[in-house]
């Protein structure tokens, strides 16, 4: 399903050919190492870039140009993935057997022209006044960060439980670090982008459409052709093994929860497929421990639930509760997970595991999106497996392999967001 | 066979399905070629809003705030005290529900056993079982829902807006009532809210993705012909709601990085279906004056008063269309002005030809995307179900439009004296 080719060192396309659904997806991804100092170099590119292009400086216009091709979308993010910064550019628009003209060439030049011929000065520096204006923007959406609370909880306490490591660096860095950015420092961080990042294209569409970004593409890189500073291996962390606990008081209605136990990166996907079924049984559906027992039968929140992130080989609870149900809630969550490393849990309940997760998997492919993500990560892991593959080794996981995972998991973080102090 | 009514979007080279069954059940199927999953949702024509209704008998209810999201939680559990996720979980489909200001679905999305889901989504909404017991239990767990959502800054700008548009009108309170309002619901309540509403001719079913329309309707045949439905007859009662707003403007203090707004407009309603459509019309007027192609977006972030896009909403229903202008700035008052001055200009300078031909494209891209995703489909196919209206009704509405017809919604109901200002800020 996934035809993988390089176009040059260290840039890649991933072609996903798919005719059923109207739109194609092209987006670069730029895998750079995650610092505390060069964080907020790299996470503002998108954003300074996002304003238009040489031929289109303004900003107004460049999306005019976007709504004139169907309203193509351009894609811009910065992500942690372990200790890899993200960033990605890319653009969606709709094939052009479904629109009264052709459009899918020129949305993929849009694209090459927003990342390849940003506005700059002469001596290739970045403009300050734009630079001055995507701070601004940037140090927004570092602070907006608190505005959602539950996402809050969870940053926080992956801060603290990778603490001292890069893991903890926030993927678009500090405001300190955005105010003191210079159009020196960002301008050569484009090009340090451009030609050392490890570059990993992702194209979902239909074939002809794949192949003309696949060409245009490999023309565009072949003037930023340099080698990777990267190299792409499995992450090994240090991390805490004793347990931490944070409280921070905040003017809220409700107290947010967050514990973090670390279980190390799964070496194996046997050994990810049993973890994530762990992660299932123990907080991942509505027929989940957590689920029926801290929220159904205690009715002390309205979620519990437990994600597992692979890249760091953690497993996170968040949960929403009373200050005064604060003790109870922890023990119960921690109670639970008890249960999973002694393996009491029934047949029936990894068999229905097993069943979500497969559903999960085969339904990626009907969405561009998901299989979007699904395969950045196996490339990132270098893995290249498909959801087809996960599938049929799901079946042959047995209940003893989901406990040895769970035993290798320690409770190393506890951050309580207190609130309780608003009169409803 | 099952008498099935076809139709055809022949802009997408696309069709789906619509049956009227003998019970009343309106049902809609649109099976997507490749797709490997489907997605169902059955649902009420029955939200939040519905807090007051007469029946045939001459009886006049008035419910408890929250009582429709309150139904939605406790029909997850049968009269055996099982969760119905347990019997979805034997499947592996995920199921879960929503109520809105206007209807309550409950829906589930797999890869297989489709008819065996369907079953059991068919049997559980149809099979209530309330005890005073269970309703107690979920008060707590809906008090910390309430709870979550009083510590959200988008949610409380957003309603309170809507609190300051709207005097009378229950939109205006939140969707799953207050921590007071749910400790009043009992289960003589829920069965009476049940009872009127819950009724098949009432109710729409959808179906999309990897389905097959006669199977669909085998399906609801067993389990319908063997029920006794009756055909439910109810009003639902609306308090008259004034022309003019309630409060200019609205603050609420909430721990965020800086202020968070929305400037809301109360615009005239009409009758459902025009509603409905002119909705469509007001997304699109909405952007063309403060999207991101639009001149003021560029000059309110060109001056630093946002760092983003405006968040852009057309809300319509029974009794209510409102406009809401989202954003975060430090200068809310600044740029509640600035809002209006440009409503003000372009009232005299009328709307773009460029723009409006611009954004006819944007409108045709997004129905055009709505058939990518068999869940975004079901729930643009449930709400035409609702007013009566069919998919090509919405390309029509979109092609036929003329920028005289949008300037006069424009001139005619987007006015200053009916605007408010929400604020959410730290302090």
């Amino acid at each position: 399903m996934l035809e993988r080719i390089q176009l040059h060192d260290g840039v890649f396309f991933n072609g996903i050919s798919e005719t059923k659904f109207k739109s194609s997806s092209i987006i670069i991804n730029f895998v750079l190492p995650l610092t505390a100092e060069t964080a907020c170099q790299q996470a503002i590119l998108p954003y300074m870039l996002h304003n238009g292009f040489k031929e289109c400086p303004d900003i107004t216009e460049f999306h005019k140009k976007l709504m004139d091709l169907y309203s193509a979308t351009i894609i811009t993010s910065v992500k942690k993935v372990g200790a890899y910064q993200i960033i990605s550019m890319g653009i969606e628009f709709i094939e052009d057997e479904f629109v009264p003209e052709k459009i899918s060439e020129r949305a993929i030049e849009l694209l090459i022209s927003s990342v390849f011929c940003p506005i700059m000065e002469k001596n290739n520096i970045f403009c300050e006044q734009i630079l001055k204006k995507q701070k601004e923007v940037l140090k927004e959406i570092v602070l907006s960060e608190l505005n959602d609370k539950y996402i809050y909880t969870l940053n926080r306490c992956h801060e603290i439980a990778f603490e001292g490591t890069n893991c903890a660096v926030n993927s678009n860095g500090t405001i300190s670090g955005i105010e003191n950015l210079t159009t020196k420092t960002v301008s050569e961080s484009y090009f340090n982008m451009l030609k050392h990042a490890h570059i990993e294209i992702l194209g979902i569409g239909h074939v002809p459409t794949l192949e003309m970004a696949k060409n245009k593409l490999k023309k565009a890189f072949e003037n930023f052709k340099g080698s990777p500073s990267l190299k792409l291996v499995p992450q090994e962390f240090n991390f805490r093994t004793q347990l931490k606990e944070e409280t921070q008081e905040m003017n809220i209605n409700q107290t947010k929860l967050a514990l973090l136990f670390i279980g190390g990166y799964p070496h194996t996907e046997k050994e990810e497929a049993a973890t994530k079924l762990m992660s299932i049984i123990y907080g991942g559906s509505p027929t989940s421990k957590l689920f029926v027992n801290v929220r159904e039968k205690m009715g002390l929140c309205y979620y519990c639930s437990a994600m597992f992130n692979k890249s760091v080989g953690s497993l996170c609870v968040a949960a929403g509760i009373e200050q005064k149900n604060l003790e109870k809630a922890k023990n119960v969550i921690c109670s639970e997970f008890k249960t999973m490393q002694n393996g009491d849990f029934t047949d029936k309940n990894l068999t229905t595991a097993k069943l979500t997760f497969k559903q999960k998997l085969h339904a990626l492919s009907d969405s561009s999106n998901k299989l979007n993500h699904w395969y950045l990560a196996r490339i990132l892991d270098q893995t290249f497996k498909s959801p087809e593959f996960f599938m049929e080794l799901i079946d042959q996981i047995t209940p003893q392999e989901l406990v040895q995972q769970a035993e290798k998991f320690t409770l190393t973080t506890i951050y309580v967001l207190k609130g309780g102090g608003l009169i409803d | 066979m099952t008498n099935l009514k076809e139709i055809k979007i022949k802009e997408l080279a696309e069709k789906y399905f619509e049956i009227n069954h003998p019970t009343g059940l309106k049902i809609i199927i649109c099976p997507m070629k490749n797709y490997t999953s489907s997605h169902a949702i059955l649902g009420t024509v029955y939200g939040s809003v519905n807090n007051c209704f007469g029946t045939l008998n001459g009886d006049l209810n008035t419910v408890p705030e929250g009582i429709a999201h309150f139904l939605e939680h406790k029909l997850f559990e049968d009269k055996s005290g099982r969760d119905t996720f347990e019997l979805f979980s034997e499947t592996g489909a995920d199921v879960n529900a929503f109520t809105s200001f206007e209807k309550t679905c409950y829906f589930f999305s797999g890869t297989s056993s489709f008819l065996k889901n369907l079953k059991i989504l068919l049997e559980f909404v149809n099979s209530p079982y309330f005890t005073e017991k269970t309703i107690e239990k979920e008060q707590d767990i809906i008090a910390q829902e309430i709870k979550m959502y009083n510590d959200d800054p988008d949610w409380q700008v957003f309603f309170n807006t809507l609190a300051a548009i709207y005097i009378k009108h229950p939109i205006r309170t939140d969707i799953a009532g207050t921590i007071q309002s749910i400790s009043k619901i009992t289960k003589e309540l829920l069965y009476t809210c049940y009872g009127t509403y819950y009724a098949p001719n009432n109710m729409i079913l959808v179906a999309t993705g990897n389905v097959e329309p006669e199977s669909v309707v085998t399906c609801v045949n067993e389990l319908y012909n063997s029920k006794e439905f009756k055909q439910i007859s109810f009003e639902n009662i609306m308090p008259e709601e004034p022309t003019n707003i309630n409060k200019k403007i609205i603050r609420k203090c909430l721990p965020v990085s800086i202020p968070l707004i929305t400037v809301g407009f109360k615009c005239k309603s009409g009758n459902k279906v025009e509603n409905f459509t002119n909705k469509f019309k007001y997304d699109m007027l909405l952007k063309m004056l403060f999207g991101e192609t639009s001149a003021f977006f560029k000059k309110c972030y060109e001056t630093g008063l946002v760092t983003e896009p405006f968040e852009l909403q057309a809300l319509s229903g029974n009794g209510f269309v409102s406009l809401l202008i989202g954003a975060k700035t430090i200068t809310p008052e600044k740029l509640y002005e600035g809002i209006l001055n440009e409503i003000g200009q372009k009232h005299v300078s009328g709307l773009n030809s460029d723009d409006f031909r611009c954004h006819k494209k944007d409108a045709f891209s997004s129905l055009v995307k709505t058939w990518e995703q068999p869940d975004a489909l079901a729930n643009v196919l449930f709400d035409l179900a609702t007013v009566g209206l069919d998919f090509n009704s919405l390309f029509e509405s979109i092609s036929k439009l003329q920028i005289n017809e949008l300037e006069k919604l424009f001139k005619d109901n987007v006015e200053e004296e009916k605007s408010v200002l929400s604020v959410v800020s730290s302090s």
